[in-house]
């Protein structure tokens, strides 16, 4: 049983080593998507095998799910770029080397092999050697395991990863949900884009597959955020979820939709973050320290902001898939 | 028992990455694409496995989320290369002069 698992993960890891190295080495862009959502597969078998589900939870929600969409509908917008590039213009003046779309050149033009091979190779063995030594030094010690296990009566969950999530280290969790809400308003300050268009589906697969997975994806996430208060789960991944699920009605959509109303979107994008600030400051004010919980109080409390920390995520993902800020709101 | 269903998923480890020669060599994207697509559902039956095998039952949860997720990708696919392009949308753009209620052109 033993060798046999040994022998599992020696196949699993030359497995990503080379789907990475055939995905980076690529020239061909859409292979390297079909790679990469590949690489995010066996990257989900290799979480499993490191005893994280939680993380694979996420990877496959996201890797398996919401990148291959988002890296594809890149590839299509970048495409159409390119060939409006070439025919529109063709005796414009040559494009300025450091201007804003050198990187988009970069990708179709790459350089010589010769001139980043050597650049490459010294990136490869620093970063390597860095890699060595950190992991040489590393101390010998059990973590804080028993740390965590000592006080799981007091964190109001039952999952120690939940319970450390949300309650020993709220602060860790809190900033990153102000950083996928940064993220957005990085993305909404480059300027509105054209939406991927609506296009009727000949045929009733697609509608019909729609109309029974939608509600599927729906019940699943709620149940994975459920289930984060006892078992692998949680905000995070029940709301990548989520956003695949509003991802694939964007995709799909046989006509175009209303968009958002503007006030509310921007209000359930944020709903997380603020809701985690008040409760913070709540616990502030009542002595438990910033992001401190009364015992009593924990479990509901946690299932709230988890609950606006989903749906935020959610609607976040969605957002930075449609690209662009909501419109009429110039002012 | 569980050394069996974790010959299987080493089994089904394997029939991944002998895919994978689908994936590199094409020739079409459809292949590719289709590919991937079953890698997923064999990804679904390896958590499956892997479940039983190491008596990890939150790996299920991985494999539904897998199953159902999987398509989205595909769906994404679908609608680039299967089905008819409406002509006047946003994505195959007209001459920039030409007015329409829902274009915004930032650098042209």
């Amino acid at each position: 049983m033993n060798a046999l698992l040994v022998l599992f993960d020696l196949v699993l890891l030359a497995g990503i080593v080379g789907v990475a190295w055939r995905c980076l080495a690529s020239t061909d862009l859409f292979r390297a998507v079909v790679l990469f959502i590949t690489f995010g597969l066996l990257l989900a078998l290799a979480w499993v095998r490191l005893e994280a589900p939680d993380i694979a939870l996420a990877e496959a929600a996201i890797g398996a799910g919401i990148t291959g969409a988002l890296l594809l509908v890149t590839l299509e917008r970048l495409r159409s770029i390119m060939a409006e590039r070439r025919s529109g213009r063709p005796h414009s003046p040559p494009p300025d080397p450091t201007g804003p779309h050198a990187l988009l050149r970069a990708l179709h033009d790459p350089l010589p092999e010769h001139r980043t091979f050597l650049p490459a190779l010294s990136f490869a063995l620093v970063v390597g050697g860095l890699l060595v030594t950190a992991l040489w030094h590393q101390p010998q010690s059990v973590g804080l395991e028993p740390v965590v296990d000592a006080h799981m009566d007091v964190s109001g969950v039952d999952h120690p990863i939940t319970a450390v999530l949300l309650n020993f280290r709220a602060y860790d969790t809190f900033l990153e949900l102000a950083i996928v809400l940064i993220a957005l308003l990085g993305a909404w300050s480059l300027g509105r884009h054209d939406l991927i268009p609506a296009r009727p589906a000949p045929g009733p697969i697609l509608p019909g597959t729609l109309r029974l997975l939608v509600p599927v994806a729906v019940v699943t996430g709620v149940y994975v955020l459920w289930a984060g208060s006892h078992a692998p789960g949680g905000a995070f991944q029940a709301g990548a979820i989520l956003g695949a699920a509003g991802i694939l009605l964007v995709l799909a959509r046989p006509r175009q939709l209303p968009m958002a109303p503007a006030g509310p979107l921007r209000l359930g994008i944020s709903a997380g973050v603020a809701l985690f600030l008040l409760v913070g400051l709540y616990g502030l004010a009542a002595g438990h320290g910033f992001l401190g919980y009364a015992e009593a109080w924990a479990y509901p409390l946690i299932i709230l902001i988890e609950v606006a920390a989903t749906l935020s995520i959610a609607l976040t993902l969605v957002a930075l898939f449609v690209a662009g800020r909501p419109a009429g709101d110039d002012t | 028992m569980s050394l069996f269903y974790l010959a299987a998923a080493l089994f089904l480890l394997g029939t991944i990455l002998l895919g994978l020669v689908r994936v590199l060599r094409g020739p079409g994207s459809g292949d590719r694409m289709l590919a991937a697509q079953l890698f997923g559902t064999t990804g679904v039956t390896i958590l499956l496995l892997l479940s039983l095998a190491l008596e990890a039952s939150a790996l299920v949860d991985v494999a539904l989320v897998f199953a159902l997720l999987a398509v989205v990708a595909a769906v994404a696919f679908v609608r680039q290369h299967g089905l008819p392009e409406p002509p006047d949308t946003p994505i195959h753009r007209q001459p920039p002069d030409t007015p329409g209620p829902e274009r915004h052109h930032d650098d042209r």
